[in-house]
């Protein structure tokens, strides 16, 4: 097992399992925690990252595979995607109007599924998306910090913190969440009341209550 | 040359291998169930109906959960083969597993699979066990209703990837 990415949360290892090419996303304790009150917060939320995600792949979302769920040690196992970020994507490819036109139709698509699961995401980056090589599919990553809600507001702010890792990691690139924005009001059915929200989400920021 | 897949089990050191094996025109499938019934440990390996079997990986994976589970004191059932069938299914009910995915008496082709001990011995002791001829893994395809598979994990009609989709209904069952 190699170790290739690690996180507050988690750390990701490479390895084959059983034949596949797998990642194990391992969630650690936490020491500042009480460890009773840890262990049950790291096991639920493994079972709600994987729920997710299988969720999300039912509804015919392309995101990594679920192979296994090792309880006891907090490891959720899934297919290593063969691919890269649309991070790097964008980087790549920044004067190539067609390509970013084309990614941004497929990330606007994806977020109306994916919000009329009413599956909020919760992480949206453009490095927790990628593209599949094999496909050339969207795939989605990372659902650590995903849950279900059918609010308005979950759904517009899942929308603002992609519109600001989008304008913080890649410079003029507002046209190009515009664009991702129209698609999504193209497919969403609650497009508009969240797009009406994303409004005032702008204007105040992620945190609805200021208080803590 | 003997047709029996063997691979290690990711726990440890890998040092224990795990053996699958396919069986087709099974003939004594009725005698077999009633000596698993009755709780025979003599078979000493899960006899798996490969109808909703779509590939090995999928018995690797109730095998790798199987063991864990042994090795955590977590066992749900009898012992490491039962568990192994029941973790084939999607969800907690044991009579439904072992309906769906257990040998039946009927059972025409059986996925014979064994953890620990060397191949050979566990060739001679299921070619003693099971009455029929023995078949590369390759054709389990051809037994496979993907009809079946479907309606066991409860699998929408446009499912692209089947294996996958099976693979994570088990991964979940239990904490849905």
């Amino acid at each position: 097992m190699q170790l290739i990415q690690q996180g507050a949360e988690a750390k990701v290892y490479a390895l084959t399992f059983y034949g596949k090419e797998a990642i194990a996303k391992e969630r650690f304790p936490k020491t500042y925690r009480h460890p009773v009150l840890d262990k049950k917060l790291t096991a639920r939320r493994v079972i709600q990252e994987a729920r997710c995600l299988y969720r999300c792949q039912q509804a015919g979302i392309d995101t990594p595979a679920l192979y296994y769920i090792d309880s006891n040690r907090n490891i959720i196992y899934m297919e290593r995607i063969q691919g890269c970020t649309v991070k790097q994507y964008l980087l790549n490819q920044t004067d190539d109007k067609a390509a970013c036109d084309g990614i941004a139709e497929k990330i606007g698509t994806t977020l109306a599924t994916l919000h009329a699961l009413d599956i909020i995401h919760g992480d949206l980056t453009t490095s927790n998306l990628y593209i599949r090589e094999s496909t050339n599919s969207l795939v989605l990553i990372d659902f650590g910090l995903s849950f279900i809600s059918n609010l308005v507001e979950d759904k517009a702010v899942d929308l603002y913190v992609l519109e600001r890792a989008f304008l913080s990691t890649h410079p003029n690139s507002q046209a190009l969440f515009d664009k991702i924005i129209q698609v999504y009001l193209k497919r969403s059915t609650t497009g508009k009341q969240v797009y009406a929200r994303l409004e005032d989400v702008r204007l105040r920021g992620r945190k609805k209550s200021m208080v803590g | 040359m003997s047709l029996t897949q063997s691979q290690p089990l990711q726990l440890h050191d890998q040092a224990t291998q795990v053996h699958v094996a396919l069986w087709i025109n099974v003939s004594n499938a009725s005698e077999l169930h009633q000596r698993l019934l009755g709780g025979d440990t003599t078979v000493n390996c899960a006899l798996i109906n490969p109808e909703a079997v779509v590939d090995p990986f999928q018995v690797m994976v109730a095998v790798h959960r199987a063991a864990e589970a042994l090795e955590q004191q977590q066992l749900r059932t009898r012992n490491i083969y039962s568990e192994i069938v029941y973790n084939l299914s999607p969800n907690k009910s044991i009579k439904e597993a072992f309906t769906r995915f257990g040998l039946n008496p009927t059972c025409k082709t059986i996925l014979a699979v064994r953890v620990g001990g060397s191949q050979e011995a566990f060739d001679n002791e299921v070619g003693a066990t099971i009455v029929g001829e023995p078949a590369a893994l390759e054709r389990l395809s051809s037994v496979t209703s993907l009809d079946k598979v479907r309606q066991y994990y409860k699998l929408p009609a446009n499912t692209s990837n089947i294996l996958n989709a099976a693979v994570g209904a088990m991964a979940l069952k239990g904490y849905t």
